[in-house]
């Protein structure tokens, strides 16, 4: 090692508690950046299993193939694993009970393409020939047969075809494509090609890649090249041997040079290794890390530039002596890299390392929630590349250099007589250290001393406002989207006052009322009501308009608004409860006048966005015993068809349980079930046709969860369900993992810039002991020595204030108008996180502020004194 | 009157084996306007002296009266005001502050005081220096000699009891050097400013009133030269 290197390692160990807090805040940011890629590579790990789950394992697939062929294939370069893959056909299965799954689908796989196809094994084994199959437990759930291994299973195979499919789209039809029927009938034909028994040797779960809308069930026979003695051709996955963008044009010119008539590729793995081009999952990460990794290199190049800043300044005598002895400027300016490197040596080994533990960390902590989130069986794993690696450690020697470039620079020009004469000070200008003249009025003598102190190394104190201003901006932007996030996530939730909701599909009114009374009889429910309703019309004279619509109605020159009605029919027991809410007498419904009775919503109360306030909106001017004339309006055939009156019993702002209130220019009325079916018996069947209807249980549980399962158990046809608890916990969930990420991000910033002004304060201060000792050789007192100190330290954050409010302020709106569509309410200020900034960054001053005076403190005043000009 | 008495001062570094005695048993007296020079060869303690005289430094025993407090009964922040109203230090390396102006460094032992500053007194004290049209400078742009009248200016500007004055021309050629000791004896004479000169140099030690040589901690000569 040379001399020059020597001195700086000496350097290094004299100064060690910068050395450390530099090292340290070297390891933070090496660790961000090794998370990061880490995280990047994770997720991308996640998504290719997902689609792994949901596709299989292949990238590319070579369609019917013959024997030549397929060796080729198998000894292309591109091939990594091959399997065979043969969809064998449909076959129709009378016995299903699903309207939308009225086939058997047969796919054939060979032993590799079992492993490539991710399913599980209820029961028995995998088949071992053509002639052996295993099906989905499916078909034991959606039918009445009692398939068992062992049976032997008979289908007529064919192929779905589309009869009236235009020239330019597909007569085939695949597992993506549902059931093709029109006016609840079959559209699609299934040919008949082949008849097979096959034995069944296992049982499956319903496996993942089956599409939940398509409409064969899953069996999976044996198929392998002996296939050829039957069809001559065969299709060929291959999982590819290298990853890359070319690997399109490769295969295709393989196929094109090898005569394979068609190719698919597995488009949506594929995206999730990023090698499709222009694509844009791959944009938007590239562009958010590209962000969050240029946030971490501007917080680390602030400190690691000012600590490198303040070890040239400290060494300028060791380097003018080196220089006067006949140091080049190239060895000086390799000192300072030197020094660098030692750092970046000692530093990204255990950053890359505590990165890869944190991530691991926050791993295990969040899988649980992520789990629940989004529905994903693993979870994130850790997933480490060598390119996540490389990546991380080449952007933290990036840093580290564009950190030391400056430094080294005005190292290298360091000569004998600047170091003698101390460089810096002879640039020194009044006009440079200048005051305003209030600091001195307000502040006094001592907090002038202080800022004229900071303005002295303008750029050192320029690095750490700078480090501190990113610090600021940072956690309240991030914490404003956060809080907006949930917040809009709440504000979506109000006013659901359900955890369940089941809508009538394909059920019959016999299975829909089995399905009723089987719910009533669970026990966590605590209330459950049927809700019908009809989409309807009215019409509206101007003065019973609310002020808001009759503005509208001006505008147009009409005279008459039409109301879209929602007109709900809610179950004899649930209507009473609702009457019960609105304290409303049930006699007024049982008066038999031939009238129906029915409850008009006249007052909507919602939520201002903005305030939060409660606000009250009129729906509509009416009073109890006017009659509201019904009608249904086609707008196609612009026709109104009249459909009967309801009088207003009673005005209510309430709804009942499972109804929102609705928008302006709707009005909600309900009525008993008994009355609705009355309405609607008056209706003529081709406009009932017409009209949407809709019919939905509504569930208030004590564990929606369990209730579901239960629920989905019980029913024979498949129902749609909504679980708006579920719905809201996943919500919840989602931002709880979002904020994990960011809140743990933004700390490790503050850690570096707090690493920073710790480094540069106390600096600042070892560097003038001798000023200070003269300070106080003229008197100056140990009080007004600290208001000093504390002056600096204060000037600090606010100047670091005065620059990141305003600017987060600034990042803030900028985020509010670019995502106004997601945010549906008025910009407000975080006042709370503000104060939290505020108190926060005093905190962070205030601990670097008392580090240094109790450092100063210390100090004897001859000791300094009697130190040589420095 | 005796301005300055000191009794029986001694200065002990270290502990045990390794202390060094570096002033042992010293006792003097100054009277108002008295030029003092105090010499001796490197390590003899006079700069020991200077420091305990200013209040900056604490001695083993003995006591020190500046217009008859003994500063040493003083606390650290009533200390520090007696310094700054009392003592006028003059250092070999000037020891300006280097963000502050002329004019501030001058004023600095006011400003601290929150004292007014009296412009008269300033004028004056700024032209016998001489530095009247370098007053918006900061130090570094002065040569030696200017910096040294600067905290030559900074020391007189309280009319302090006494001054101190370390090598004040330690760090200078002989033309500045000549210069400064004028300017010390000027204010001496005019304002009857009490002034102890801690130098290595004879011929400065000459125009002193009174030289007390100092050696191995103890003073091995006083004698008055004018009276």
């Amino acid at each position: 090692m040379n001399i020059v290197n020597k001195l700086t390692l000496r350097h290094l160990k004299e100064n060690k508690r910068r050395t450390l807090v530099t090292i340290i805040g070297v390891i933070i940011s090496v660790a961000m950046l090794t998370a990061v890629s880490t995280l990047i590579a994770s997720f991308m790990n996640l998504l290719q299993r997902d689609a792994i789950q949901s596709q299989g394992n292949w990238h590319v697939l070579y369609e019917n193939v013959d024997k030549e062929q397929l060796e080729k294939i198998k000894k292309d370069e591109l091939t990594d694993d091959l399997f065979i893959m043969e969809e064998i056909g449909y076959a129709p299965f009378e016995q299903s009970q699903s309207e939308n799954k009225p086939y058997l689908y047969v796919l054939g796989l060979d032993q590799q393409g079992f492993k490539n196809y991710p399913l599980q094994l209820l029961n028995g084994r995998l088949p071992k020939n053509n002639q052996e199959v295993i099906i989905s437990e499916m078909v034991l759930t959606h039918s009445d047969t009692q398939y068992k291994i062992g049976d032997q299973l008979t289908l007529d195979i064919g192929h779905r075809m589309e009869p009236n499919a235009k020239d330019s789209e597909e007569h085939y039809l695949t597992q993506q494509d549902s059931l093709h029927e029109s006016n609840n009938k079959i559209t699609e034909i299934l040919t008949n090609e082949l008849t097979k028994t096959y034995d069944i040797v296992g049982i499956m779960e319903i496996p993942k890649w089956e599409p939940a809308w398509s409409p064969g069930i899953t069996v999976l026979s044996y198929a392998n090249e002996d296939q050829f003695e039957k069809t001559s051709t065969v299709n060929a996955a291959i999982t590819v041997s290298k990853m890359s963008k070319a690997l399109f044009n490769v295969a295709e010119t393989f196929a094109k040079k090898n005569d394979i008539p068609s190719l698919t590729f597995n488009m949506e793995l594929l995206r999730y290794y990023g090698v499709i081009k222009d694509d844009t999952l791959r944009f938007t990460l590239y562009s958010f890390s590209a962000i969050i990794i240029g946030i971490i290199m501007l917080g680390s190049i602030s400190l690691i530039y000012n600590a490198f800043a303040i070890s040239v300044a400290e060494r300028s005598r060791h380097l003018g002596m080196l220089s006067s002895v006949g140091a080049t400027k190239k060895q000086k300016r390799n000192s300072v890299f030197f020094e660098g490197a030692v750092i970046g040596l000692v530093s990204i080994p255990i950053g890359v390392i505590s990165g890869i533990g944190g991530i691991w960390a926050t791993f295990q902590f969040i899988n649980p929630i992520l789990r629940e989130a989004i529905n994903i069986d693993t979870g994130l794993e850790l997933t480490v590349t060598p390119w996540s690696l490389l990546t991380a450690c080449a952007i933290s020697i990036l840093t580290i250099f564009i950190s030391t470039y400056i430094p080294a620079k005005r190292a290298s020009r360091m000569t004998a007589i600047d170091a003698i004469r101390q460089s810096e000070d002879i640039k020194l200008t009044p006009k440079k250290v200048k005051t305003s003249r209030f600091v001195r009025k307000i502040f006094g003598i001592e907090a002038e001393i202080g800022l004229k102190n900071l303005k002295r190394n303008k750029r050192r104190y320029q690095a750490t406002v700078f480090s501190l201003v990113i610090s600021i901006i940072l956690f309240l932007s991030v914490s404003f989207f956060t809080d907006n996030l949930q917040k809009t996530a709440t504000l979506a939730q109000d006013g659901i006052n359900f955890d369940l909701q089941i809508r009538q599909g394909a059920q019959t009114p016999e299975q829909w009322a089995r399905l009723y009374d089987s719910i009533q009889k669970i026990d966590e429910i605590t209330e459950l009501s049927e809700i019908k309703s009809a989409f309807l019309n009215a019409t509206a004279t101007k003065d019973q308009l609310p002020k808001e619509l009759r503005e509208d109605l001006n505008e147009f020159g009409e005279d008459t608004f039409r109301y879209f009605i929602n007109l709900y029919g809610l179950d004899e027991k649930s209507f009473a409860t609702y009457l019960d809410k609105i304290g409303v007498s049930s006699d007024v419904f049982a008066k038999q006048d031939q009238k129906i009775q029915a409850i008009v919503i006249d007052t909507i109360p919602h939520h201002d966005y903005g305030t939060g306030k409660k606000v009250i909106t009129k729906a509509i001017h009416t009073n109890v015993g006017d009659s509201i004339a019904l009608h249904f309006y086609d707008w196609e055939q612009e026709k109104e068809f009249p459909i009967g009156q309801v009088d207003v019993a009673t005005l209510t702002d309430e709804t009942p349980m499972g109804v929102l209130h609705a928008p302006l220019s709707n009005l909600n009325i309900f009525v008993s079930s008994t009355d609705f079916e009355a309405i609607l018996r008056q209706i003529k069947p081709d406009v009932k046709n017409a009209i949407e209807m809709e019919n939905s249980l509504f569930i208030k549980s004590n564990d929606p969860v369990s209730t579901q399962h239960n629920i989905e158990k019980m029913t024979e046809v498949k129902v749609s369900m909504f679980n708006a608890y579920q719905a809201r916990q996943q919500e919840e969930q989602m931002i709880l993992v979002l904020k994990v990420f960011t809140y743990g991000f933004i700390i490790l910033i503050a850690a570096i810039s707090i690493a920073n002004i710790f480094n540069t304060i106390s600096t600042s201060i070892s560097l003038r002991k001798r000023e200070f000792a003269m300070l106080k050789s003229v008197g100056m007192t140990p009080k007004s020595f600290n208001k000093m100190i504390h002056y600096e330290s204060i000037f600090y954050g606010l100047k670091a204030l005065l620059y990141g409010i305003p600017l987060s302020i600034g990042v803030m709106l900028l985020m509010f108008y670019s995502l106004q569509h997601s945010f549906s309410y008025k910009f407000e200020l975080p006042w709370l996180n503000l104060v939290a900034v505020v108190i926060g960054i005093f905190i962070i001053v205030g601990s670097a502020m008392l580090y240094a005076s109790s450092k100063v403190k210390k100090e004897n005043i001859i000791d300094a004194l009697k130190q040589e000009n420095i | 009157m005796d301005i300055l008495k000191i009794e029986h001062l001694s200065k002990v570094y270290g502990q045990g084996n390794t202390a060094i005695k570096a002033l042992d048993d010293v006792s003097f007296s100054v009277k108002k306007g008295e030029f003092i020079a105090i010499i001796g060869p490197s390590g003899s303690g006079k700069s020991t002296l200077l420091h305990l005289l200013g209040g900056v430094d604490k001695p083993t025993s003995g006591k020190v009266f500046i217009n008859d407090t003994n500063i040493y009964l003083l606390n650290e922040t009533q200390l520090a005001i007696f310094r700054r109203r009392q003592i006028g230090l003059i250092y070999q390396f000037f020891n300006l502050i280097p963000v502050l102006t002329v004019k501030e460094n001058i004023t600095l032992p006011l400003l601290l005081d929150n004292q007014k500053v009296n412009p008269n007194h300033f004028q004056e004290i700024v032209e016998k220096l001489g530095i009247e049209n370098r007053l918006n400078h900061l130090p570094n742009q002065l040569s030696g000699g200017q910096q040294q009248r600067v905290s030559i200016g900074r020391a007189m500007m309280n009319h302090p009891a006494i001054m101190l004055a370390d090598e004040p021309t330690g760090n200078l050629d002989s033309k500045n050097s000549q210069e400064i000791i004028q300017l010390l004896k000027m204010f001496n004479n005019i304002y009857k400013q009490t002034l102890i000169v801690i130098t290595h140099d004879e011929r400065i030690a000459l125009q002193a009133d009174r030289i007390i040589t100092i050696k191995d901690g103890k003073i091995a000569s006083d004698e008055v030269i004018r009276p």
